[in-house]
């Protein structure tokens, strides 16, 4: 990874925003319009939408077993837990695999988000977890992401699934 | 919290949103048409499930005021879903006796420098026995932009 994590702001309400997103250069690319005109714009704009959404403050559904989740979760915890890393699952198009996007949290309604797939590229959980493990250490070293005793720590506005 | 490992810097910026309004004849982007759906989706979503917390009704009871099994009702509050305009009408209504009201707000004209424009397509829901959920009001239309702070890793 290189270069320089950017504060990601809602397309539509500027720096007005109820919490913070940080990504990756690449991520911001991939999110960034304008969207192309055929299906993997179509996903594009449904990832950038889910980042948007989280933001402006919306709610969140959250699953915190990695090993037990509802495929209809917005946000989940991936193993191992310990480690701090979640999956932003991005399921629509409802006729795509979607997308997953990973990273971990900095801090309360603070996201830091370095890498991301589309579903259907991901054959291997434990390589995607070697890679933002991996990205994480080249730009935080020996920071790891933020722990919490429980989701209120991490989350306002949350649904737990 | 980290904190301590990243540095806030300036950028140019650009004031557009990277989004146009619709013009003439010009097809519109699928990616634009995602985004837009799934923003609308999310509010829908976020519209209920704020109106379901408020409630304090347990999704059995809306389950069975709605007549529908309790795994239907979890899977609609689970995430913003492509609901039919019934479903969430009936929701909202089967929750509170709410019903939804509709605005239509022109953010793109916003970042085009245009004047009044507050942000978004809103939806809110009316009843009577609770607080109408409020929009997110930009004070000032030129807010909405794209501009980013680059944060480098010290």
């Amino acid at each position: 990874m290189s270069g320089a994590l950017s504060h990601l702001e809602s397309l539509f309400t500027g720096d007005e925003t109820a919490r913070t997103m940080i990504v990756s250069p690449e991520i911001l690319a991939a999110v960034t319009p304008p969207f192309s005109d055929d299906d993997k714009g179509r996903r594009l704009g449904e990832f950038r939408a889910w980042l948007d959404a989280f933001l402006e403050g919306a709610e969140v559904s959250v699953a915190e077993d990695p090993f037990n989740k509802p495929a209809d979760a917005m946000l989940a915890r991936v193993a191992p837990v310990k480690e701090g890393f979640w999956s932003i699952r991005v399921t629509d198009p409802n006729d795509t695999p979607g997308i997953r996007c990973f990273g971990g949290f900095g801090g309360k309604d603070q996201f830091i988000a370095l890498t991301w797939e589309y579903r259907e590229a991901i054959q291997d959980f434990s390589q995607e977890i070697g890679s933002i493990r991996d990205a994480w250490t080249d730009i935080f070293a020996d920071d790891r992401p933020f722990s919490g005793e429980n989701l209120d720590d991490y989350l306002t506005n949350y649904r737990t699934v | 919290m980290i904190d301590h490992s990243l540095e806030k810097t300036s950028m140019t910026i650009s004031r557009t949103t990277g989004l146009s309004e619709p013009s003439g004849v010009d097809k519109i982007s699928a990616g634009t048409l995602g985004y837009i759906s799934a923003r609308h989706r999310q509010r829908q979503y976020d519209l209920v499930v704020r109106e379901f917390r408020r409630s304090g009704i347990s999704q059995s009871a809306l389950a069975r005021r709605l007549g529908k099994s309790p795994e239907v009702i979890s899977r609609l509050l689970a995430r913003p879903g492509n609901w039919e305009s019934d479903t969430f009408s009936e929701l909202v209504f089967g929750i509170s006796g709410g019903i939804a009201s509709y605005r239509i707000d022109y953010p793109l004209a916003a970042s085009a420098g245009t004047s009044d424009a507050s942000g978004m397509v809103f939806i809110s829901a009316s009843s009577k026995s609770t607080e109408v959920a409020k929009p997110v009001e930009l004070s000032d239309a030129k807010t909405a932009s794209s501009s980013l702070l680059a944060l480098v890793a010290a």
